[in-house]
């Protein structure tokens, strides 16, 4: 009786487990890397806002300091976006005829908030606390960048578990703490 | 969770699920051609100036139950109430919330809550009430009972009111008690601070009534080895305070007074003058409680107190009178409560708020339809609103201005939290359309005294009620045993009357003593379940005069024979939509006292055409309970001890040290503990743990974090009780962190059992090996049936779980990490008593402490080298961070058998 299998089947039996634990191990890896590229996780893409609001005037030319618009970052876990009456501080003496800041009037006009869009997105399961850091001599741009040279806001930090956690382990590495960083690596200091 | 109440939220046939999941395969390719879509952030236009978006707000404001206040402190986020404590400073709350009053959250939110006001039908609009109202004369007023200064003011500026105040458990036996013997009807003051023996007659003033919060306060703190208070209760129905008691007699409703009146005449004997009160001889085994229980009160007159509940005959009432004026526990004030007119027979115009009486109130149907216009303003379109003409949406307590009375008078405001969600109008509102210069009742209190929510020093002074000795015997008659089985009335202790029937955090919530959750029963004692040949579950019909009802019955060891307790609040036919289909209505049977006697009760059994004879297997229906078993089995889960054998008792000299920095631990009391539930409900709030519904609770799938375990020793119709509350211990060496496949659930520095929900995939594994079952599984995304008025109720410092994830108790880590970061910012530790978990904040009697162990001078480290300290199952060797102390019974030695 001849051989049920060819010689060659045997190649192709262990050719076809290779490719099979290649595929099995292969697209969990491939797609923990893929969720941790800068596409998926939205760095360097500069979101466009409903108002051409520039940081790099605000912060470079009139010299604002970023707290005077974001104050809840040393009290509050949010920092906080700017009400529109904050804005009008100003813009209701200096540019109050500007085409540019016209969306601006309307919305204090008409009672109606400007929807801005999120740059900075964290998931619902994390809770970040933004005055702690602020407070412990964090700088905003340790993890917001350079935002006083950003025409539009963009994230430059990945902001993934493991982005927070080199810091957490090593703070000396990317800034000089004003006080001793607390090793907070346990699940519940942020996932309550 | 309030369209349906049935298991299947996700319900799906394999077909859809097939179809759903090929083309969510296909389109999950197209994913990667878009960008993410931006999310929206909405700052506000104008901020105001106290509001910090991510900083919480709280506001001092009062739950008014049975026409009584209670302080609360509302917490609001971005302008939405999120949570309800009491509010430290206010009498009647000390800090701590009952159920009903921190369930106000939700009811708030309750999206079945009447929106339109209309008139037969025909939408009107407030404006229009307002012009009509303007041409009726001589208006009847039907209200709840209230003691507001600011309604009381409003009544009497409308010319020609006739004002009615009508509760629907209200009863006639203590008033005319009280009215009799004291020449007035004025409100007993209990200083439970003070009693150090205790008589309660079928009362449960720790759990239920007015300033029940407070009461449970005063008792718990007497609750010491050092000075320990002994409490006898007389009772038909196993209640909180049955449980709490260290002696327990189960009687029926009424015989309660008869066992009271043993007692006066023991005390009348010891005292040696009888007071013209003729000797009553009574059954021989209440004659031994009767006299030692006697000789107890009368050796300790002057911090002895003898109460009687709402529901007893006017004679037990005399009892409790003449009995606190023989030992001293006598204290009056008068009653903070407007007084109206008899409730009324014939009416031409008829204004209704509140308190549903055509749903608790068989007579009102008539009295509407005879009337010529009739007004009802409520909370939900119920029963009430369809024999009425005119019908207004009510504002909720947290959406109106206005005030209230607590239980001694002090004088509670009430302000806004949330402006009204439905365009309702407060009853204040309301009344002002008949008064010409309506007092503006947002300016009725200073800023600080709404800050404070009361008015600082507005109780009512205590008057002296000389006791009308020559009364007393006529209301002592002896009553008449009726022969028959006796039904008893009792307030659910989950919807009362009713009121909080549409509330889903309240119909989950397992009785405190049934562990029923949902539907109740009818509960009775095991040997008149045997005679009447009933088990649990079966359905029995129960007829009083012409009335009669069909209602499951509950076997409860420790209830009275010869008598069934009927729970009063369910069979709502109202708009209300969880409520529809639960259970019956039993205030059609009720008697203008709590109790009365049953003319039938019988089992009901099927008619079934089709089968030769017929079959005589009775009709059942399922009851879904939490707890299936209630014996220890032998096994030492509950510890208990008595008040001489303490001190043998070994104990640890030295804390144990695990690691640096605070380590979180708790403390339970169990002397102190009395199973009302508060803290199941305000971790249920805080942690915005999800309501199953009762198909859920049949199969087991109850996710409350924080459970109270009930467990029964001693024959079944004496049983003892005993309460534990059980939640995730924060084992050292936790079992479940052990099989966790993905290290989902783990163990912090600071001594947490961490739950991951982002990390867990639902193996279940970690509740199998958990020795304490106190891990709950997510079988469905239920927070997403909630609609989306119920969802501002959640709280945004906690994860909202996702289907398939497992859950459990996390010590509030919320609230320790937000004091941590606080006390970091300030760059100080964190003080010891500055972390509150929810259950430890609204607990009444201050059973649970918490704090770190770390530090040796803390609460939580002086209790765990008390003599009382075990741990549960510690012979596991898993080292829980949550231990107990024993609870302590102090029984009359002269009872002891």
């Amino acid at each position: 009786m001849p051989a049920l299998f060819t010689p060659r089947a045997d190649r192709w039996l262990r050719a076809a487990i290779l490719a099979a634990l290649v595929f099995v191990l292969g697209t969990p890896t491939l797609l923990m890397a893929w969720v941790r590229t800068p596409q998926v996780t939205g760095e360097h893409d500069p979101v466009q806002q409903p108002v051409l609001f520039d940081h790099r005037h605000h912060v470079q030319d009139a010299a604002i300091e970023c707290r005077y618009c974001h104050d809840g970052a040393d009290r509050s876990a949010q920092a906080g976006i700017p009400a529109t009456s904050v804005c009008m501080g100003c813009h209701g003496q200096v540019w109050n005829r500007s085409e540019q800041l016209a969306p601006v009037r309307r919305s204090y006009f008409e009672d109606e908030p400007i929807r801005w869009n999120r740059v900075h997105k964290l998931p619902d399961f994390v809770y970040f606390n933004h005055a702690v850091h602020v407070t412990a001599g964090v700088s905003c741009q340790v993890c917001h960048g350079p935002v006083e040279t950003m025409a539009q806001v963009q994230q430059v930090a990945p902001l993934t578990m493991i982005w927070c956690l080199e810091c957490h382990r090593e703070p000396e590495k990317h800034f000089a703490p004003a006080r001793p960083v607390a090793r907070l690596t346990h699940c519940s200091a942020c996932h309550r | 969770m309030t369209e349906d109440r049935d298991n299947s939220p996700d319900a799906m046939v394999r077909r859809t699920f097939l179809k759903l999941l090929g083309t969510g395969v296909g389109l999950a390719g197209l994913e990667a051609c878009t960008g993410r879509l931006p999310e929206k952030i909405v700052p506000y236009v104008q901020r105001p100036r106290e509001e910090t978006p991510g900083i919480p707000r709280f506001f001092a404001t009062s739950a008014v139950l049975d026409g009584f206040a209670t302080g609360l402190v509302v917490e609001t986020h971005d302008g939405r109430p999120t949570k309800i404590e009491g509010n430290p400073e206010h009498p009647a709350s000390l800090g701590a919330a009952g159920v009903h009053e921190q369930a106000l959250l939700l009811q708030l939110y309750d999206p079945c809550r009447a929106r339109i006001a209309h008139r037969r039908g025909a939408p009107v609009s407030f404006d229009g009430f307002r012009a009509a109202c303007q041409e009726w004369k001589g208006v009847h007023f039907l209200l709840e009972p209230t003691g507001s200064p600011l309604i009381a003011e409003l009544l009497s500026k409308i010319p020609g009111a006739v004002v009615h105040f009508r509760s629907a458990l209200e009863t006639r036996g203590p008033s005319e008690a009280r009215r009799r013997l004291l020449g007035k009807d004025l409100v007993p003051r209990l200083d439970f601070a003070r009693a150090r023996r205790i008589l309660a007659l079928d009362a449960d003033f720790l759990a239920a009534g007015p300033f029940h919060l407070r009461h449970a306060r005063d008792f718990a703190a007497t609750r010491t080895v050092e000075d320990m208070s002994r409490l006898y209760v007389v009772e038909p129905c196993p209640t909180p305070t049955g449980l709490a008691a260290d002696h327990r007699l189960a009687r029926r409703a009424r015989d309660v007074e008869l066992v009271g009146r043993a007692v006066l005449d023991h005390v009348l004997e010891l005292m040696g003058d009888r007071r013209g009160i003729p000797a009553l001889a009574l059954r021989s085994e209440d004659a031994a409680f009767a006299r030692a229980c006697a000789r107890d009160l009368w050796a300790h007159r002057g911090r002895a107190l003898v109460v009687a509940g709402e529901r007893q005959s006017r004679g037990a009432h005399a009892v409790a009178i003449l009995l606190n004026e023989l030992l001293g526990g006598a204290a009056y004030s008068e009653s903070p409560l407007l007084v109206g007119e008899p409730l009324p027979t014939r009416a031409e115009t008829l204004v209704v708020m509140g308190g549903n009486p055509g749903y608790s109130w068989p007579d009102f149907a008539e009295l509407a339809a005879n009337a010529k216009t009739t007004v009802y303003v409520g909370l939900y379109e119920d029963e009430t609103a369809r024999l009425c003409d005119w019908f207004l949406p009510r504002a909720h307590v947290l959406e109106s201005w206005g005030d209230a009375r607590a239980r001694d008078g002090t004088v509670s405001t009430i302000q806004p939290v949330i402006a009204p969600l439905h365009g309702g109008r407060s009853a204040a509102e309301v009344l002002s359309c008949f008064v010409a210069n309506p007092p503006d009742p947002a300016s009725l209190y200073s800023r600080e005294t709404l800050a404070r929510g009361f008015v600082q020093g507005s109780a009512l002074p205590l008057v002296s009620a000389p006791v009308r000795w020559e009364a007393a015997p006529a209301l002592l008659a002896k009553p008449t045993s009726s022969p028959g089985i006796e039904l008893v009335f009792a307030p659910d202790p989950a919807v009362h009357d009713g009121s909080f029937a549409n509330n889903p955090w309240l119909l989950e919530l397992p009785d405190p003593t049934t562990k029923l959750t949902w539907e109740k029963a009818a509960l009775l004692g095991p040997a008149t379940a045997r005679e009447l040949g009933v088990a649990t579950e079966h359905v029995l019909s129960i007829a009083r005069g012409r009335e009669s009802i069909e209602i499951p019955a509950f076997v409860v060891p420790g209830h009275a024979e010869g008598s069934i307790t009927l729970p009063l609040g369910y069979g709502r036919k109202g708009a209300e939509k969880v409520a529809a289909g639960l259970g019956v209505n039993a205030f059609p049977l009720a008697g203008s006292d709590g109790f009365a006697t049953a003319s039938r009760v019988e089992r009901v059994l099927w008619k079934n055409v089709f089968h030769f004879p017929p079959r005589q297997s009775p009709k059942t229906r399922r009851l879904a309970t939490t707890q299936h078993h209630d014996r220890l089995e032998g096994r030492k889960i509950v510890e208990e001890t008595t008040l001489a054998q303490v001190a043998t008792r070994p104990h640890d000299e030295k804390l144990p040290v695990f690691r640096e920095g605070p380590q979180w631990a708790m403390t339970i009391d169990l002397s102190k503990c009395t199973g009302c539930n508060a803290c199941v409900l305000g971790c249920q709030a805080e942690n915005n743990v999800p309501v199953v519904g009762m198909e859920g609770v049949l199969q087991g799938r109850e996710m409350h974090w924080l459970r109270l375990d009930r467990y029964v020793s001693g024959a079944d119709e004496d049983p003892r009780f005993s309460v534990e509350p059980m939640l995730c211990q924060h084992c050292e060496k936790a079992p479940c962190e052990y099989v966790c496949p993905v290290n989902a659930t783990t163990h912090s520095p600071d001594g947490l059992n961490e739950q991951t929900y982002n990390r867990c995939i639902g193996t279940r594994f970690c509740s199998n090996n958990c020795p304490y079952k106190v891990r709950r599984f997510n079988w469905f995304a239920y927070t997403e049936r909630w609609s989306e008025s119920e969802r501002l109720a959640l709280n945004p410092d906690v994860t909202i779980r996702q289907r398939g994830v497992m859950e459990k108790c996390t010590f509030c880590v919320q609230r320790i990490r937000e004091k941590e970061i606080k006390a970091r910012i300030e760059g100080r530790e964190v003080r010891d008593g500055e972390v509150q978990t929810a259950c430890q904040q609204a607990c009444p009697s201050r059973a649970i402490v918490f704090g770190s162990i770390a530090d040796p001078g803390s609460r939580v480290a002086r209790t765990w080298t008390d003599p009382r300290r075990y741990a549960v199952l510690e012979e596991l060797g898993t080292l829980p961070r949550v231990q107990y102390l024993a609870r302590v019974r102090n029984p009359n030695p002269e009872l002891e058998t």
